[in-house]
């Protein structure tokens, strides 16, 4: 190897490393600390941890559903579309990101809230949602879905769309063309999108806060929870105990995830 | 000559700004001799006031503060974790007193306190608890793991039992803080709030249901931290006097009847 390449080797591996330290070093203190200071095995023992963490596994996985069932046709049209208008939304997808989580839950509640515009409507139909599990799906959904469909939207802008004019060309129908070309090009993507979505939607707070309330059984997720510990006085013993329970069940089903997608999908 | 690639220009340009954004948002950090006070968010509106009078007073003393505002139990985590300050005030007792016990702080001196009420929007219906529970009305409350909470729990063990069954049905949720559980009101989600007093005291458009006298009043306690510096003091002091104790009840606190708690 000749010295620039070693020079260049040892800069990539450099910056690598110090990105991995900053990423990892808080998550271990995290994991410390709840070690020597907290009691993770009489959270693990509790009811309500389960009850928390139960509420947070089936809000988001729901969120998750819904993220791929709407945004999957929503970054295929906009991904195979040449519109302006498309190319506007598309940019537009990601205002919801950028939102504190906070300001998220106060938008909801504008639209779909009690005092929103479309609150006595809803309210009519029997749908009033502020305050319910269904909101809390809501306002993971509406931080979480972009993640799924940007990178969806990837997939799908990233691939030669001959190939499904081909295929046509072929005499196989649209939906099977979809399934046996289009899909498996785009499978890494989606997956990709879909880790993140869940990710995002496990760990949001301010949003399910303000839009949905926290009350244990019913709207409190993990992160609730975890806040509602930190501000008692059990404090922040409490607080990096439980957190170490969402992060190492997150790790876990992280894990899972990843080995699906990666050997289970379905076109490898 | 090396200066004569554009590449090196422009690389020492961004430096330049770097450095330049740097040092600028280092002195926007404030002035280290300013006295830091670190308090609960309810102290938002009357603290400030309070200051300004406690200079007025002591036109003697060449001091300046910075105050900060966050929910006690942020606060406390920040002190405990090492951020500086020279004086807290905190909502909840106890937190200020862990503090002292574990050598960090001297000096808890209950300096102010706040009454619990039930709160509504004044163009609401509803003038009783009963009016309240007879409507189905949706009601915000404190975790009860939180001093709000807490006293809401106290509160709705002293009423009329089946009352409070009534009431207990129509909480829509348990909040982190108080200022959570006010802008349920605020966001027009829930009809009645159970808040401090001063809540309602600066917030428009809201009226207070009483609830029993007996329900205890919250206590704020402030400690002084270790290595506090010159000026802290007096001004915790100061906090004691006629003066700042009629600006804490013209914002809806109540005078401190306690004073220095045995430690």
């Amino acid at each position: 190897m000749s010295v620039r390449a070693a020079v260049a080797r040892t800069g990539l591996v450099a910056a690598a490393a110090v990105l991995l330290l900053f990423l990892a070093l808080p998550l271990a203190g995290i994991v410390w600390r709840a070690l020597t200071d907290g009691d993770v095995a009489t959270e693990l023992g509790s009811s309500a941890t389960w009850e928390a963490l139960q509420l947070s596994v089936v809000t988001s996985t729901l969120a998750l559903a819904l993220a791929v069932l709407l945004g999957t046709p929503l970054a295929y049209l906009l991904a195979r579309s040449r519109s302006p208008a498309a190319r506007v939304v598309t940019s537009l997808l990601d205002l919801p990101l950028v939102l504190p989580p906070t300001v998220a839950g106060i938008a909801l509640l504008t639209a779909f809230g009690r005092a929103g515009y479309l609150g006595d409507t809803l309210d009519g139909i029997g749908l009033a949602v502020s305050f319910t599990t269904a909101a809390v799906v809501l306002a993971q959904l509406f931080v979480s879905a972009p993640f799924f469909v940007r990178a969806a939207y990837a997939g799908f802008a990233s691939m030669d769309p001959h190939l499904e004019g081909v295929a046509y060309t072929l005499g196989l129908s649209r939906w099977r063309t979809f399934r046996s070309v289009t899909l498996p090009l785009v499978w890494p993507a989606l997956a990709g999108g879909a880790v993140l979505c869940w990710a995002r939607a496990l760990g949001e707070l301010g949003a399910t806060l303000l839009f949905a309330g926290s009350l244990p059984g019913k709207t409190q997720t993990m992160p609730l929870a975890i806040l509602a510990a930190f501000e008692s006085e059990a404090g922040l013993a409490g607080a990096v105990s439980l957190s170490v329970v969402l992060l190492g069940f997150a790790f876990v089903l992280l894990v899972a995830l990843h080995r699906l997608t990666a050997t289970a999908g379905p076109y490898r | 000559m090396l200066l004569d690639r554009p590449g090196v220009l422009r690389r020492a340009a961004a430096t330049l700004v770097l450095a330049a954004t740097l040092l600028v948002g280092a002195s926007a950090c404030g002035d280290d001799d300013d006295i830091e006070i670190a308090a609960a968010s309810s102290m938002r509106h009357v603290l400030p006031r309070i200051v300004e009078e406690f200079l007025r007073a002591h036109p003697d003393l060449d001091l300046s503060f910075e105050l900060r505002f966050n929910g006690s139990q942020v606060l406390a985590t920040q002190i405990a974790e090492g951020a500086s300050a020279d004086l807290f005030i905190s909502a909840n007792a106890v937190q200020a007193e862990r503090l002292v016990d574990e050598g960090m702080a001297s000096l808890a001196t209950v300096v102010t306190a706040n009454r619990l009420v039930l709160a509504v929007r004044e163009e609401s219906p509803w003038y009783s608890l009963s009016d309240l529970a007879d409507g189905g009305a949706r009601i915000a409350v404190g975790s009860p793991s939180v001093p709000v909470g807490r006293l809401t729990v106290i509160a709705l063990s002293q009423l009329d039992r089946q009352l409070a069954r009534e009431l207990l049905a129509g909480v829509v949720t348990e909040d982190p803080s108080v200022r959570v559980v006010l802008s349920r009101l605020e966001l027009e989600e829930a009809d009645a709030a159970f808040v401090y007093h001063s809540d309602v005291a600066v917030t428009h458009g809201l009226r207070a249901l009483p609830l029993p006298p007996t329900v205890p009043p919250n206590e704020y306690v402030a400690v002084l931290l270790e290595d506090a510096k010159p000026g802290t003091e007096e001004f915790l002091a100061f906090l004691l006097t006629p003066e700042a104790q009629d600006l804490f009840r013209a914002a809806g606190f109540l005078r401190a009847v306690a004073g220095v708690r045995a430690p």
